[in-house]
C-alpha cells in the first residue's frame, strides 16, 4: 500500500488482481446487474487509488479496505435507485432458498470461497437469512427486519451472532 | 439510546442506514476497542464476499489501469489543521473520518468530518462570523442583515449529519478558503477570507474541476469574507479553485488560480 500510496501503479495492478473477483463479486451480488456492476467495481478502484494515502491499516488490511469500499458503493447505487418492488422482493424471497445454485454461476471455485461456504454452513437459517439480505443484497438492517416481519433487535442479534461465529471460524487471517 | 459499540455488526456489513453509519463512524474515532473490532470484523466480511467471487471481465482491468494512469492522488488530510485553530483542540484530533485518518503527512488543509452541531459555533467563529467591525450604524445594520443571513445558511449546512469542511491557504495573500459541503442536503459553500482587492473591472471566480473547470460563480469582495453558494457539482469535483477573471467571468480560467482545495471522497 505504501508503494501505491507513492503513486506506483504497477503495485496497483497487482492490488487489482488479487481482489478484483471479490471485489467484482460483491458489488454483483448487490445491485444484480453486470454493466453497472463494472461500472462501480471501476469507480470502487478509482477511488482506492485517490484515497490510498489515508489507507489506515488499523481499520483493516487492503483487501477488507477495497470490500468495505465495494460494498459501500454498491450499497449507495442501490438505495439511491428506486426502492425495490415487492415483485422484487419475493424474487430475492426465493433467492434465499437456493442460493447456492443462484451464484453457482459466476462464482469462482477456490478454496477461499469453500472455506466461507463451509463457515456459513454452521450458521443457523435465520442467521444466514439475515447475512444473505443485510450484506449480500445490502438491504438495511431495517428492511431485513420489515422484510422476515421480525423485531429490529432480532435482526441485529442475528446479524451480530452470525459476525462473531464467522470471526471465529474464518479467524487466523485476521491481521494483529 | 442504542449502544454505539453494537452498532458495529450491522456497520460492518453495511446494514446501517447513512446517518447511523456516520454517527458510529464518529464513535469510531474516538473508541480504541472498536477499530481494533471493525479491523477483524471487516476481514470476515472480506472473506464473505469470497462466497460470491465473480471474474469481472478483462476489459474492466484496463479500464481501471487507464482510468488511474493520470490520476492525482489526493492528499493525506491533516487532522491537525491550522486554518481552522479555533477549533477546541478536543474536537480537533478525533474529528475525522476513520477512512481518512492522518497518517502523519503534514498538508496545508485540513478536513473534519465533525459531529455537526459542535462543530457548528466552531468554524463559524473560525470564519470570522460573529465578529464584525463595523464602520457605521447605516452600514452596520445591513452588514448584520446579511451577516445573519449567511450565518444562518452556513449554521443550517453545519448542522447536516455529514457535513464536510475543507480549508486551504490563498496563495496571494495570508487568506484562506474553506468549502463546506453536505451531500445528504446536496449543498456546497465556499467562504473565502483575507482575499486582496481586486483591479476595477476584475472579479473573483470560483471553479469546481473534475479533469477541467467548470464556472461555479463570480463573486466580489465583500466585507472581510465572502460567501459562495456552489453549484452541486462541487459535491462530485476532485478540487475548487478561485482565480480572478474579467468583469462578467470567463468560460475558462484566464488567471492561474490564487486557491486550490481538494474536496474528500467519503468512503
Amino acid at each position: 500500500m505504501s508503494r501505491i500510496a507513492a503513486g506506483d501503479q504497477a503495485a496497483f495492478a497487482q492490488v487489482y488482481d488479487a481482489t478484483s473477483k471479490g471485489v467484482f463479486g460483491i458489488v454483483l451480488s448487490v445491485l444484480r446487474d453486470h454493466a453497472q456492476a463494472e461500472e462501480v467495481a471501476q469507480e470502487v478502484y478509482v477511488e482506492a487509488w485517490r484515497s490510498a494515502r489515508r489507507f489506515d491499516p488499523a481499520l483493516g488490511s487492503p483487501a477488507a479496505w477495497l470490500n468495505t469500499i465495494a460494498h459501500r458503493k454498491a450499497v449507495d447505487r442501490v438505495r439511491s435507485a428506486e426502492r425495490r418492488t415487492t415483485r422484487e422482493r419475493r424474487d430475492a424471497d426465493s433467492r434465499l432458498n437456493h442460493h447456492a445454485e443462484d451464484t453457482a454461476e459466476t462464482v469462482v471455485a477456490a478454496d477461499e470461497g469453500r472455506r466461507v461456504r463451509d463457515a456459513l454452513s454452521q450458521l443457523s437459517e435465520a442467521q444466514r437469512t439475515a447475512l444473505q439480505l443485510a450484506y449480500f443484497e445490502g438491504h438495511s438492517y431495517r428492511e431485513v427486519a420489515e422484510y422476515l416481519e421480525e423485531p429490529l433487535g432480532t435482526v441485529k442479534t442475528r446479524i451480530r451472532d452470525a459476525l462473531l461465529r464467522l470471526r471465529v471460524d474464518l479467524g487466523g487471517e485476521v491481521p494483529s | 439510546m442504542t449502544d454505539l459499540h453494537d452498532q458495529i455488526y450491522p456497520y460492518v456489513v453495511g446494514a446501517l442506514p447513512a446517518p447511523e453509519a456516520a454517527q458510529f463512524e464518529r464513535h469510531l474515532a474516538d473508541c480504541e476497542d472498536c477499530r481494533a473490532d471493525v479491523a477483524a470484523l471487516r476481514q470476515v466480511a472480506a472473506e464473505l464476499s469470497n462466497r460470491v467471487a465473480a471474474e469481472p471481465p478483462p476489459r474492466l482491468r484496463s479500464a481501471v489501469l487507464a482510468a488511474i494512469e493520470d490520476l492525482p492522488q489526493e492528499p493525506t488530510y491533516s487532522s491537525g489543521g491550522r486554518r481552522l485553530r479555533m477549533l477546541p483542540e478536543q474536537q480537533q484530533s478525533p474529528a475525522v473520518t476513520p477512512m481518512a485518518r492522518a497518517t502523519g503527512q503534514r498538508s496545508s488543509r485540513s478536513w473534519s468530518w465533525m459531529p455537526a452541531l459542535v462543530a457548528a459555533a466552531a468554524v463559524l467563529a473560525a470564519l470570522g462570523f460573529g465578529g464584525w467591525a463595523w464602520q457605521d450604524r447605516q452600514s452596520a445594520q445591513q452588514e448584520a442583515l446579511q451577516a445573519s443571513q449567511r450565518t444562518s445558511q452556513l449554521t443550517d449546512l453545519l448542522s447536516a449529519e455529514d457535513v464536510k469542511v475543507v480549508t486551504g491557504q490563498v496563495t496571494v495573500s495570508k487568506g484562506s478558503g474553506t468549502v463546506v459541503l453536505s451531500p445528504s442536503r446536496n449543498e456546497a459553500v465556499l467562504v473565502a477570507s483575507g482575499l486582496p482587492e481586486l483591479p476595477s473591472g476584475h472579479v473573483y471566480q470560483a471553479w469546481t474541476i473534475n479533469k477541467h473547470p467548470v464556472p461555479a460563480g463570480t463573486f466580489s469582495l465583500d466585507g472581510a469574507r465572502s460567501l459562495v453558494e456552489l453549484p452541486a457539482a462541487a459535491l462530485r469535483s476532485q478540487s475548487v479553485a478561485i482565480t480572478v477573471e474579467p468583469t462578467g467571468g470567463s468560460d475558462k480560467p484566464t488567471t492561474h488560480p490564487i486557491f486550490t482545495v481538494s474536496i474528500p471522497r467519503s468512503i
